[in-house]
């Protein structure tokens, strides 16, 4: 709970300090890390679901020649502790990889740059190469591998945050990793992935604030709807008054559709339907695997309980059907490695990430620390008609996916934080997430009533 | 996953670290530089994804390299590097030898050779460089005079040469004026053709040649055939065997003849037989010799027998009948003895002495003549006693004279024969 003593949007940097990252030359033995806080005037870091590590920026203001006395030289870890509005508290560390933008105040008695970092992590990774083999093991437990031998340095960077949560993968497999980063390892990975349970096998793997994460879209939806944060879009709210500072708190700054259907794509991408072509060279087999997203769609978790099926029959057979399948994917399986499962994971992929993002917003709040990338977030918007009426638009409203996060605290110290936001193109009922077996008669009965 | 890598293919140079392919289908498998790590723990070879070759010859038996060889290919589905195929292999020149416990290197230490470091993969024989440690230098080693020299000349670039990881050699040389094919087998055997269309076969161990069918064999030259052991031929069916010119036939042993059914030699010329000693049975049937002319039997220091153990012995002949002897002649019966003539009847000696226990009797149908004085007559009793003693003893028990008849059986001349099939026509004959 927020307190009164916090404005809106309240945010403090308690620790912003920089430290080297080899200490034993004889002239930093002694030398404690420089805080940097009052020198900081602009910060800000971004996270996102279809980012793999934390990255982030800050304009500096000072006076004292840190860039050549301190010397900052590309070695530096910078370590900050910041807590929100509602007293949410986080520390972090990162490593100072750029200095850019580097110019003179005014009077030529201070200077602005700009340090750009990175989580350590990502150090590690642009350093490391995975070259091994991982036999019989699932995806799952590659990763976790993989991420506790190349992604983790306890002796080096003892404050960073290691934690992961990894989904289950279905299936174990026999996999060499070709020469890559880490992280790309892990992306290989996460691509490769199936899920039984989650059929779009749409898995992502990223790192927020709190930790790594690998993990389907619809997994995303399912673990978010329960805790879901709740903003409502009412410009009538203001924040200058004590009264309606936690209101203020949860309502939206500003809301932007960014993107609200794009049939081009649509049919460039395969979404509504494709083809897998599987070439099996060693027994001479070419196998086509058609797709419909209209035959699966039930079998998807989505971000509303009531989805509009896209298209009118018609167009569909026009466009999609009529002449033949605009989008076919050949993959090469190896007939002796079981559980490639490629025809499973191409195709419903496609769509699933084609149509959970027909819909996206761009939305800005203050800003706090307990939202991250791939949580999933409630809007309440109203209907942006001549006639106000109290009903929320039944598209805009509902389920929201957070695509990704930017945090934003500015010189006077207020955190504000826009929001990339995804969904289906939904009929808005905003009631719950949907289950494959209400789905079903529902998708029908949509159907049927919108191409009536 | 290669929905994007078939259009964006990962190249990939390598080393081939297994080619035991359970599927029997050429498959390598390949560690990739720059791709794959050179630590077997980290990825042992058996976890490395197989390749499949692209056979630039179109021929589907083609000869997989061996583990050591340096490869070029290419993953299938680009980056992702899980399906990769191979194009073909890179010559070099090993100048470090094989560490079977390390990545890049064959699974057992069997290329390089040890003999092979600082030599180029191109064979030697093909090179024409080091010829004594090939099979070259083994080649007419014996000085066996029938292997003929080894034709062997190549020159590079000539001379296309496949040789097995074991030691089995094929040669095809083109190097102008030596214009070989060899294929040799690692224990020796080889098939050569020299430049001048000579065929060299050579076995080392046992030779088996099986034709199904008809063969045929012309040698338009001379021919020599020399077998060092003992050699049975045998012919199934009928044996024909023609001698344009002469023939001789050197046994320096015996010489066994075993005929089942009847022997036909027909000359043209004469008919010679010599040997030390001859001896002709005919053990079921007749003795038959037939001349035109004459028939001449001539023994130089023995004597001349003539035995019928139980018929008689008949001479005919259309003109004279004569037997002249240098010493006795004798005429011994147990039965009558019929001097028969239609002509007159000459006995010619010093002295005619007719001595019987029996009359004499002289029936002529005409007159008889003496020409000598006839004297008395006297008992036979005493008269035959005086004439023996002026014949000497008689001879009756004392022929055959020096000769004792070999009445052995068959055997002695061959196999002895089944008694149940006694007869010559029998096997084993």
């Amino acid at each position: 709970m927020a307190k009164d003593r916090f404005d809106v949007g309240f945010c403090d940097i308690k620790v912003a300090t920089l430290s080297h990252y080899d200490k034993t030359a004889k002239e930093r033995q002694s030398q404690q890390p420089i805080s940097i806080a009052n020198f900081i005037s602009d910060l800000s870091f971004t996270e996102s679901i279809n980012g793999s590590a934390l990255m982030g920026q800050m304009k500096i203001l000072e006076a004292t020649g840190l860039l050549d006395n301190f010397p900052i030289i590309g070695e530096e870890l910078f370590n900050i502790t910041y807590i929100d509005f509602f007293e949410n508290e986080i520390s972090q560390e990162f490593f100072v990889y750029n200095v850019s933008d580097v110019a003179p105040g005014e009077q030529q008695n201070y200077m602005y740059y700009t340090l750009k970092f990175v989580s350590t992590h990502h150090l590690l990774d642009m350093s490391r190469k995975v070259q091994k083999s991982y036999q019989d093991k699932t995806n799952k437990e590659m990763i976790e591998l993989i991420f506790d031998e190349y992604l983790i340095d306890e002796t080096r960077f003892p404050n960073s945050n290691n934690e992961i949560e990894i989904e289950d993968t279905d299936g174990v497999q026999t996999i060499v990793i070709p020469s890559l980063n880490p992280i790309a390892a892990i992306n290989f990975l996460t691509r490769r992935s199936y899920s039984a349970t989650n059929k779009s096998s749409n898995y992502y793997f990223y790192q927020t604030r709190e930790k790594f994460k690998m993990k389907t879209h619809e997994q995303m939806i399912k673990d978010g709807r329960e805790n879901a944060k709740e903003y409502t879009y009412d410009p009538a709210v203001h924040a200058d008054t004590v009264s309606t500072r936690d209101k203020s708190m949860t309502n939206m700054l500003s809301f932007k559709m960014t993107n609200r259907l794009n049939t081009m794509r649509e049919i460039a991408s395969g979404a509504m339907i494709s083809d897998v072509v599987e070439v099996d060279i060693l027994n001479k087999q070419f196998i086509f695997n058609p797709y419909s997203y209209k035959d699966n769609v039930q079998d998807f978790t989505h971000t509303d309980k009531t989805i509009r099926f896209p298209h009118t029959e018609k167009f569909r057979q026009d466009f999609f059907e009529a002449d033949g399948i605009p989008k076919s994917h050949m993959v090469f399986i190896d007939a002796e490695r079981p559980n490639q499962n490629y025809t499973k994971i191409i195709a419903p992929k496609i769509s699933n990430i084609y149509y959970h993002s027909e819909l996206t917003v761009e939305v800005e709040i203050y800003g706090r620390n307990d939202i991250f990338a791939g949580d999933i977030i409630k809007l309440n918007i109203f209907n942006f008609e001549e006639i106000q009426t109290t009903e929320f638009n039944g598209s805009l409203s509902g389920y929201w996916l957070i695509n990704s996060i930017s945090h934003n605290i500015s010189v006077d110290r207020v955190h504000k934080s826009t929001l990339i936001l995804s969904k289906d193109l939904a009929l808005g009922d905003s009631s719950g997430v949907s289950t494959v077996a209400d789905m079903t008669t529902e998708v029908a009965d949509t159907t049927s009533e919108f191409e009536g | 996953m290669a929905e994007n890598g078939f259009r964006n293919l990962l190249w990939f140079m390598g080393v081939v670290e297994d080619r035991r392919d359970p599927r029997k289908m050429g498959r390598l498998r390949i560690r990739c530089f720059d791709i794959h790590p050179d630590s077997k723990e980290d990825v042992p070879t058996e976890t490395l994804p197989w390749a499949i070759p692209v056979i630039g010859s179109y021929d589907f038996n083609y000869k997989p390299p061996i583990e050591g060889s340096w490869v070029f290919g290419f993953f299938l589905d680009g980056d992702d590097a899980q399906h990769p195929m191979v194009l073909g292999v890179m010559p070099g020149m090993p100048t470090t030898f094989p560490n079977s416990t390390q990545g890049f290197n064959a699974k057992a230490d069997i290329n390089p050779k040890p003999d092979d470091a600082y030599n180029p993969d191109v064979n030697r024989l093909a090179r024409g460089e080091e010829i004594d440690k090939t099979h070259v230098a083994t080649q007419h080693a014996t000085k066996d005079s029938v292997e003929p020299r080894p034709p062997y000349n190549a020159q590079y670039p000539y001379n296309k040469v496949q040789e097995t990881e074991s030691g089995h050699v094929f040669e095809m040389d083109d190097t102008p004026a030596s214009e070989r094919i060899n294929i040799r087998h690692r224990k020796g055997t080889y098939f050569e053709v020299g430049p001048t269309g000579t065929q060299t076969n050579k076995i080392v161990g046992d030779g088996v040649t099986i034709i199904e069918r008809n063969g045929k064999v012309l040698i338009k030259g001379a021919s020599e055939v020399t077998i060092r052991g003992k050699s049975n031929i045998k012919v199934e069916s009928d044996c024909n065997l023609t001698v344009d010119g002469t023939m001789t036939t050197n046994v320096h042993g015996d010489y066994r003849l075993n005929v089942g059914g009847g022997i036909y030699m027909n000359s043209g010329d004469i008919f010679s037989q010599k040997s030390s000693s001859i001896r002709q049975e005919a053990y079921l049937d007749s003795y038959n010799l037939f001349t035109r002319q004459h028939i001449v039997s001539q023994s130089e220091v023995g004597n001349i027998h003539v035995y019928a153990n139980t018929g008689f012995i008949s001479a005919y002949a259309n003109t004279d009948v004569r037997i002249e002897n240098g010493g006795n002649t004798y005429f011994n019966t147990t039965g009558q003895y019929n001097i028969k003539s239609a002509n007159n009847i000459a006995i010619e000696g010093a002295k005619i002495d007719l001595n019987t226990s029996g009359a004499v009797e002289v029936d002529p149908g005409y007159t008889i003549y003496v020409k000598g004085t006839l004297t008395d007559f006297v008992s036979p009793s005493g008269k035959r006693d005086s004439l023996r003693t002026g014949l000497g003893k008689p001879i009756e028990n004392d022929f055959p004279i020096d000769f004792t008849y070999d009445d052995t059986s068959y055997s002695s001349i061959a196999d002895e024969p089944d008694p149940e099939h006694a007869h010559p026509d029998a096997e084993g004959i």
